[in-house]
């Protein structure tokens, strides 16, 4: 009769705590942000215009962020998380970290553009966005 | 555009049942109901093999369409012509059970969990509506690959990608999302939504159903309880990844070998073979899935025919196989999990430390995954679970014994390919265990649960006087 009553027991454990766990996650989903708010989406308009001024939607871009400037303090979750949502908004167009490529983008916080200014003598050609964002075109080897 | 979302998923959905009635034509009611979620999942595996060849030979051509809908016709064709030479007769079949009273106030309690956490998956998908981190780095990245330049989508796969990106990573979720939005000629992230939330749903209804076959609607009402009042297995479904994908084959092929030792159809192996197939599709784990299968299928059956066994399987998995074998030797870039090098991979295998900290944290996410998050219940769901078992503990009829052996290798030989993966990754180990163990966990989950649930006692007899025999209790509930 024991066993009866801890099996009850069991499944009405199981009953409560489901319905409680079930209602308490629907509470919860209003700790991820407002559904009106899309971040991603916001990360892709603020690239539309860099877009538009690439000469190809196909090939590849190099990019760089407040990380490749040397001695520029960075939050290294951000600055990677950021470095994913440009690739993916620029797909089809493949990022490579660095400024190796013809055309690279810059994601830069204003002290990490001036200090990287310091080093760029005269081997880009520089169109500043909204932002922080640089679109860098290599002129000089 | 979720109204038109959805219909444009509904021929991969009406393919997967259909094929799922073709090699298995039972018509019990609990049949076609189950059939219905296995084909589900199956149909969305076999949609995006399909959308793979159909690139392979006319990227560019924006046909699919025509693809699709042919293909569908031809299914419906030929479970017709089935259909009718089986005659009418055999749908003297179909009987709706009578359900108990407490039968109906559990599956009542059921749905009242079943629909707010559905709500929960829409709240989730609405405020991240390009899935999370993994969605966007992996899979929506690589359907935009395909989906915007599709004339040159090889092009997604170039060994110039950062390895961050994981261009080797299998394609079912990215196929789907990019013909999906081939077809509505737009890439709205409605597609990648409504894709996660049919898997999970398909996940759930599959094991509910599985289980009101294999037991009792009782039972199939604590599953869905379980399954869908975990709140870390709701809120993966609307994150836009394919760790539900991947639990929904590895329950699927578990419960196919269940319906094999049950109906002895050679259709329900070569499904489960299928099944297998499109998990490693699904994601690189699945591949271990393939191995866990076929050894499966040996140890399960081995005293029933096992030669034809082990051919029924062959002939589902030859398909998606062969097309995952074809993508990882000739299009993806190498895996990371390999790129440390064998020496490397030789010198962690033999690093005693990284044992001991792999078997820590399995042992800290048994006690732990899957919590309530209830303060005076400081334990996971897998603890919760053993206890149900032991209490309603039953003997498993010889005739099933070879589905539960096939699917404890399954699980046993997955369960070591965690650890292998694990024991060799080129991260670092504390931060790749703390970043996916939870979701390795959920990938076998379900599976966990369709085990535990099918080889005990239904939980009707809970109600039954202590005189009342198991026998009676079985018979009640299957009535």
């Amino acid at each position: 009769m024991i066993i009866r009553w801890l099996q009850r027991g069991a499944l009405m454990l199981v009953v409560l705590a489901s319905l409680y766990a079930s209602l308490q996650n629907l509470v919860s989903t209003r700790d991820l942000g407002s559904i009106s708010d899309d971040p991603v989406a916001n990360w892709e308009k603020r690239f539309e215009t860099l877009k538009r001024q690439l000469p190809f939607t196909r090939g590849l871009v190099g990019y760089i962020s407040d990380s490749s400037v040397p001695g520029i303090n960075f939050n290294a979750p951000n600055d990677e998380g950021e470095y994913v949502l440009t690739q993916y908004v620029l797909a089809p167009i493949i990022i490579i970290k660095g400024t190796n490529q013809e055309w690279n983008v810059g994601n830069l916080s204003g002290p990490a553009y001036a200090a990287w200014s310091k080093s760029n003598h005269g081997e880009f050609d520089v169109m500043p966005f909204r932002d922080g964002l640089y679109l860098l075109h290599r002129i000089a080897p | 555009m979720t109204a038109l979302t959805i219909l444009v998923f509904l021929p991969p959905i009406l393919t997967g049942a259909l094929l799922t009635h073709l090699l298995w034509p039972d018509r019990q009611l609990g049949s076609l109901v189950l059939k219905a979620f296995l084909g589900a999942g199956i149909g969305l595996g076999l949609w995006s093999l399909l959308y793979f060849l159909f690139l392979l030979v006319f990227a560019g051509k924006g046909w699919f369409i025509v693809v699709e809908l042919a293909f569908l016709l031809a299914l419906c064709a030929a479970v017709i012509l089935q259909e009718r030479k089986r005659g009418s007769g055999a749908a003297s079949h179909v009987t709706a059970p009578r359900p108990t009273r407490f039968q109906l106030m559990l599956l009542g309690l059921g749905c009242i969990v079943f629909l707010v956490s559905l709500v929960s998956t829409a709240s989730y998908l609405l405020r991240r509506r390009q899935g999370d981190w993994d969605a966007w780095m992996m899979y929506n990245r690589a359907a935009r690959f395909v989906y915007r330049d599709q004339a040159n989508w090889l092009q997604s796969f170039s060994p110039q990608m950062d390895p961050l990106f994981h261009a080797d990573y299998p394609l079912l979720l990215a196929m789907n999302i990019a013909s999906g939005w081939e077809t509505l000629g737009t890439d709205t992230p409605h597609v990648p939504m409504v894709q996660s939330a049919f898997f999970a749903v398909a996940c759930l209804g599959l094991l509910v159903t599985a289980l009101a076959s294999a037991k009792s609607l009782g039972q199939a009402s604590v599953g869905l309880l379980l399954l869908w009042g975990t709140p870390v297995f709701v809120n993966e479904g609307a994150r836009e990844m394919a760790d539900i994908p991947l639990a929904f084959f590895i329950l699927a092929t578990a419960i196919l070998f269940y319906l094999f030792a049950v109906h002895k159809k050679p259709g329900l192996m070569v499904l489960a073979g299928l099944s297998a197939g499109l998990a490693a599709w699904t994601k690189n784990e699945g591949s271990v899935l393939v191995i866990g299968t076929i050894l499966g299928a040996i140890l399960g059956f081995r005293k029933a025919r096992p030669a034809r066994s082990l051919l029924w399987v062959a002939a589902g998995l030859a398909l998606p196989l062969a097309i995952v074998l074809y993508f990882k030797l000739a299009l993806a870039p190498p895996s990371d999990v390999l790129s440390g090098g064998p020496a490397r991979s030789l010198q962690d295998v033999l690093t005693l430390s990284r044992h001991l900290e792999i078997l820590l944290s399995s042992s800290q996410e048994v006690v732990s995954f899957g919590s309530w998050g209830i303060p005076f219940l400081p334990v996971g769901i897998i603890p919760i679970l053993l206890v149900l078992y032991i209490l309603f503990r039953s003997r498993i009829p010889g005739s099933q014994r070879p589905a539960y052996v096939a699917s404890c290798t399954m699980l046993g030989v997955q369960a070591l390919g965690y650890y292998g993966i694990y024991l060799i990754t080129p991260y670092e180990l504390a931060w790749h265990l703390s970043y996916s163990i939870t979701r390795v966990f959920l990938q076998i989950y379900p599976l966990l649960l369709f085990l535990a649930l099918s080889a005990s006692l239904p939980v009707e007899s809970a109600l039954e006087s202590i005189t009342a025999g198991a026998h009676g209790v079985e018979h009640a509930a299957s009535n």
